[in-house]
């Protein structure tokens, strides 16, 4: 076939070059071995296996053929489509996963991996080991710029380096930023914070308390005296916890600021020697047994 | 009407309603209108010959105007099935030696005339269907250029698939 044409008559030069390209004699020896394997592999598709076997063993070329993986998938699609249909992903006839979807199987926990889980979540599912190297590569990537960010924003920070500096910074920066959050949260009505971090913001605050009172004792000039005092001197009977509790007893109402209510005193007592609430208990234990 | 000339330079002129049974031909009329189209060569030279065109274009002459097949490939699968039980009609169309049905079928691959390919196919199909390794090769006039090693491996490779 070279040349069609419709209700027309043929130019003579057209003719002349569609004869030119039809010279080409063609081969008339077509059989089985020399049709191009697209029909061949046509011709074996109303094929069975054993017959297909007997193919194989006829010649290898047919033999290469016969074993073609796409012609087998089709032919098991038209034999036993249960046996394709019933994979991970088969429905009954009324529509319904026969199995676990992929989904319900990452829910259970039993398919997990390489970030597939981040992934199926956020909607995509990956098929091939090719879109495992491409999240990975993702997931750097933006590690990287992360990471460049945070840099660059401590660059911009820290003009003098050095770790005095970093101390500072975190100093002036972050120890301010907790110390507003809690305070701002204090001030905050109950109702606007999550019950469940409550818990958390009151310790949090606790641990304020408890480092101020620290810093005020580690700053007072009388309790390193008293440790150098029970270094030097042997025979002293006093144990330094005895000195550090009467050093206590006397500083006892300066250790806490003066506004606080009286619960706050005792609060902070208790904060910070959590075993005199035992000793105390006893002692009115004692008393409620008078 | 259309004039359609094979590559041995021997014109046909059929009616339109027959030469759009091929797709090719149909596709082309409809992409050039009333211009030449020279085809692609196809395995190093057009195979149009006026024999197993005659033959094609009675094909196409019996099968006139019946809807084309549809070109969806999962439908033409569901269609295809695996019987391979020619029509009447078809199946003494068919009965000519062995190359004039390669050229017929290697004709219909060519033109895209699906419902001939598929006659083909299937008649080959049923040729080989039942024989043994010895008596397709003496159907197809195939050489066996297996050495005796490879032979015995292919042999122990399908002896599972064999009849018990």
């Amino acid at each position: 076939m070279s040349v069609v044409i419709e209700n027309g008559t043929m130019n003579a030069s057209e003719l002349v070059s569609s004869q030119a390209s039809s010279s080409l004699i063609p081969p008339s020896d077509w059989d089985l071995l020399t049709i191009p394997p697209e029909i061949t592999l046509r011709i074996l598709a109303y094929l069975d296996i054993p017959d297909l076997a007997c193919l194989s063993c006829a010649c290898p070329q047919l033999a290469v053929l016969t074993s073609d993986p796409i012609l087998h998938r089709n032919r098991l699609r038209l034999t036993a489509p249960s046996r394709i249909a019933h994979s991970l992903f088969g429905t009954s006839p009324g529509g319904i996963l026969l199995r676990p979807s992929v989904g319900e199987l990452f829910q259970r926990g039993i398919m997990r991996g390489l970030g597939i889980e981040r992934q199926w979540r956020i909607g995509g599912y990956i098929y091939s080991p090719r879109m495992v190297l491409v999240l990975e590569n993702t997931l750097r990537i933006h590690r990287l710029r992360a990471k460049n960010l945070v840099s660059a924003v401590l660059r911009g920070r820290l003009q003098p380096s050095g770790p005095s500096a970093l101390v500072a910074s975190y100093s002036t920066t972050i120890r301010t930023d907790i110390h507003g959050v809690t305070e701002g949260l204090k001030k905050t009505k109950p109702g606007v914070v999550s019950r469940t971090l409550l818990p958390t913001i009151r310790s949090l605050g606790w641990c304020f308390k408890r480092d101020q009172v620290s810093r005020v004792v580690r700053g007072a000039s009388g309790i390193g005296a008293l440790f150098v005092k029970r270094g030097s001197a042997d025979g002293e009977t006093d144990s330094p916890h005895r000195s550090v509790a009467t050093w206590i007893e006397k500083q006892g109402p300066k250790l806490v600021p003066d506004s606080s209510p009286g619960l706050e005193v005792e609060r902070t007592r208790l904060a910070l020697c959590p075993d005199v609430g035992k000793i105390i208990r006893f002692y009115e234990g004692l008393s409620v047994d008078d | 009407m259309v004039l359609l000339v094979t590559s041995d330079n021997k014109n046909f002129v059929v009616d339109r309603e027959v030469a759009d049974r091929s797709v090719f031909v149909k596709n082309t009329l409809e992409a050039r209108g009333l211009s030449i189209a020279t085809p692609p060569m196809l395995n190093g030279g057009c195979f149009e010959l006026t024999s197993p065109f005659l033959q094609v274009l009675e094909y196409c002459q019996h099968h006139r105007g019946e809807p084309l097949p549809t070109t969806d490939d999962a439908n033409a699968d569901e269609n295809r099935k695996r019987t391979t039980d020619i029509g009447e009609w078809d199946r003494k169309f068919i009965t000519v030696d062995h190359e004039m049905l390669f050229e017929i079928i290697l004709a219909a691959n060519y033109l895209d005339i699906k419902p001939l390919l598929d006659v083909g196919c299937k008649t080959i199909g049923n040729m080989v269907k039942g024989k043994s390794p010895e008596e397709v090769r003496k159907l197809f006039d195939i050489v066996n250029d297996f050495t005796p090693e490879e032979e015995a491996q292919i042999k122990k490779e399908n002896e599972w698939a064999e009849d018990p």
